[in-house]
């Protein structure tokens, strides 16, 4: 197994009353794409925000590359790169002249790196405008770029591809996957399922600040089917099914009952033992939108 | 790393307009001053005026809270309540700069624009005092050297509150509006109820900072109570700048800063 680049073990974050992040356990190993998944307020940007030391836990800790990470502790964080909400830019200076300043903090990043940096980030025609003129998109891959500037070890991305055009998205996806190749960690939230699908190898669930679900996106979908039964007796059926231990979802719907949960051949024998008969029976594997809506509802 | 953030301060800080709009103020406040004083001698038939002398004042004039103290809150509280605005500060913690690193060289990179206030008003006032002056232009370049250094020096504790200021409302109005209403009015509202009080409470004034600032340049007051000694100011002036950084830095490290 490999090395674990990024851990926090129950950590938490409380504002007043409200749990915005409880007792998280995340274990991140070098060289893969991680995907952190939830819908608004479930906690992703405040858990990304503790793991870079913006904010105090209110229990729990963080460990970057072997080492603890606290706001007055951050040294490890000088071998992460990192995109979190806008990228905090200086608006009256250039694309450039940002780059150029956020370099000085690195002493291996000279004028070639950030010239390779601007191409990659597609900022080159743009490069010397400032900042202010750039539209969201622009700040975003700008932003990007920032955070490959010094070739960072781990990446934590909080919604990367925010306002970014289709192109665009693609483009980030397709770096991505190369970055992880070159063997850089990426860590990476996203509300986007369909692109988490395609890119990360393990993911987290987030729900109401408590991870609902870990593991490798072909696991969490595995066992997913919806089975579409067109019946007679739609009622009947749906109470037949409620007995089927597996069963998660029944949804009647006119001369359908659809059925979240459980293998299609268990359904067919349940109902057929009940003298149920499906006249026809469509099985789909469920996507992670599907899965990720069950397990955060 | 240090050596670094500082650099970078110091870039940012010398690319900001606030800066150069004040640089530019300061100078034109600095040409006024001199004008008409030269005019007001010359209509009162007062020949004792020398370019050094004129240009001393000039320079122990910037030192002051009301000018210099004025520019700092100003520069400072500005630069520093940007940072959370634009989120920069958000970015450079996250690359893994220590909290109190950022702070401290945001201070230490307001020295070198301090230092350009004296030099501009020095830029501006010796030509111009050349022009309009009689006599001989001598001057002591130890005593102006001095004056300058005690000027950069007497400014620092409204650097200082600044940041203070700006950590704490995260906010340019909290940063600039507060700092100028402590800088400009309290310490003045404070002179004024001591006179009022009378001679007990009068002995106050010569630790405030604005006295404290008269005391190492060594500026005659025109107040009640003299100033103190160069030696003791220096020391309660750092007294102040330590309190005050130190004030924002336990500030700075327990903050959260979310979206």
């Amino acid at each position: 197994m490999s090395e674990v680049v990024l851990q926090t073990e129950g950590l938490s974050k409380h504002f007043g009353a409200v749990k915005a992040v409880e007792s998280l356990d995340l274990e991140v190993r070098r060289g893969e794409v991680y995907g952190f998944l939830g819908p608004n307020g479930s906690g992703k940007t405040t858990t990304i925000s503790m793991v870079l030391g913006l904010l105090h836990p209110s229990a729990g800790q963080v460990t970057v590359l072997g080492r603890r990470v606290t706001p007055t502790q951050t040294e490890a964080l000088a071998e992460v790169g990192s995109l979190v909400g806008v990228p905090g830019m200086v608006p009256h200076l250039s694309g450039r002249k940002n780059l150029e300043l956020l370099a000085t903090l690195h002493r291996d990043v000279g004028e070639e790196r950030i010239h390779e940096i601007l191409e990659l980030v597609d900022l080159t025609g743009a490069a010397d405008r400032k900042v202010k003129g750039y539209s969201l998109g622009m700040r975003q891959r700008l932003g990007l770029g920032a955070s490959l500037l010094h070739r960072p070890e781990l990446l934590i991305l909080d919604e990367p591809t925010n306002d970014l055009d289709p192109a665009g998205m693609r483009e980030i996806r397709e770096l991505l996957r190369r970055l992880a190749n070159q063997g850089i960690t990426v860590f990476l939230s996203s509300h986007l399922l369909h692109e988490v699908e395609q890119v990360c190898d393990r993911i987290t669930v987030l729900a109401k600040g408590k991870a609902v679900a870990t593991g490798r996106v072909e696991d969490l979908l595995g066992g997913s089917e919806v089975v579409r039964l067109r019946v007679r007796d739609t009622r009947k059926t749906a109470d037949a099914l409620t007995a089927l231990a597996s069963v998660g979802e029944i949804r009647p719907n006119g001369h359908w009952v659809e059925v979240e949960g459980a293998k299609s051949e268990d359904i067919i024998l349940h109902l057929v033992a009940r003298d149920l008969v499906p006249s026809e029976v469509i099985t789909s594997k469920a996507d992670l939108e599907s899965v990720f809506l069950t397990l955060t509802e | 790393m240090f050596a670094r953030v500082l650099k970078a301060q110091q870039s940012k800080v010398f690319r900001s307009s606030v800066l150069w709009v004040e640089v530019g103020l300061l100078a034109a406040f600095a040409l006024l001053i001199t004008v008409l004083r030269n005019v007001t001698t010359e209509l009162g038939g007062d020949s004792t005026e020398t370019v050094g002398g004129q240009l001393l004042d000039v320079l122990q004039t910037t030192g002051t809270a009301t000018m210099g103290g004025m520019l700092a809150v100003v520069l400072a509280g500005a630069l520093m309540a940007q940072e959370y605005g634009w989120r920069s500060l958000h970015l450079w913690l996250s690359k893994g700069v220590a909290r109190s690193t950022f702070l401290w060289t945001k201070f230490l990179s307001m020295l070198g624009p301090i230092l350009l206030f004296f030099v501009a008003a020095a830029l501006v006032t010796l030509p111009a005092s050349a022009l309009l002056v009689d006599g001989e232009i001598a001057l002591d370049w130890g005593e102006i050297f001095l004056t300058v250094a005690a000027g950069v020096y007497a400014v620092l504790p409204y650097t200082a509150l600044a940041l203070l200021l700006a950590v704490v409302g995260r906010s340019m109005l909290v940063a600039i509006g507060g700092g100028l209403v402590i800088t400009l009015l309290v310490e003045n509202l404070f002179v004024q109820l001591a006179n009022l009080l009378g001679d007990g409470a009068t002995q106050i004034l010569p630790y405030l900072p604005n006295m404290l600032a008269q005391g190492v340049m060594r500026m005659e007051s025109e107040m009640t109570v003299a100033p103190l000694d160069p030696a003791p100011a220096a020391a309660l002036i750092a007294v102040y700048t330590v309190i005050l950084l130190g004030a924002a830095t336990v500030v700075l490290r327990r903050q959260d800063l979310s979206d």
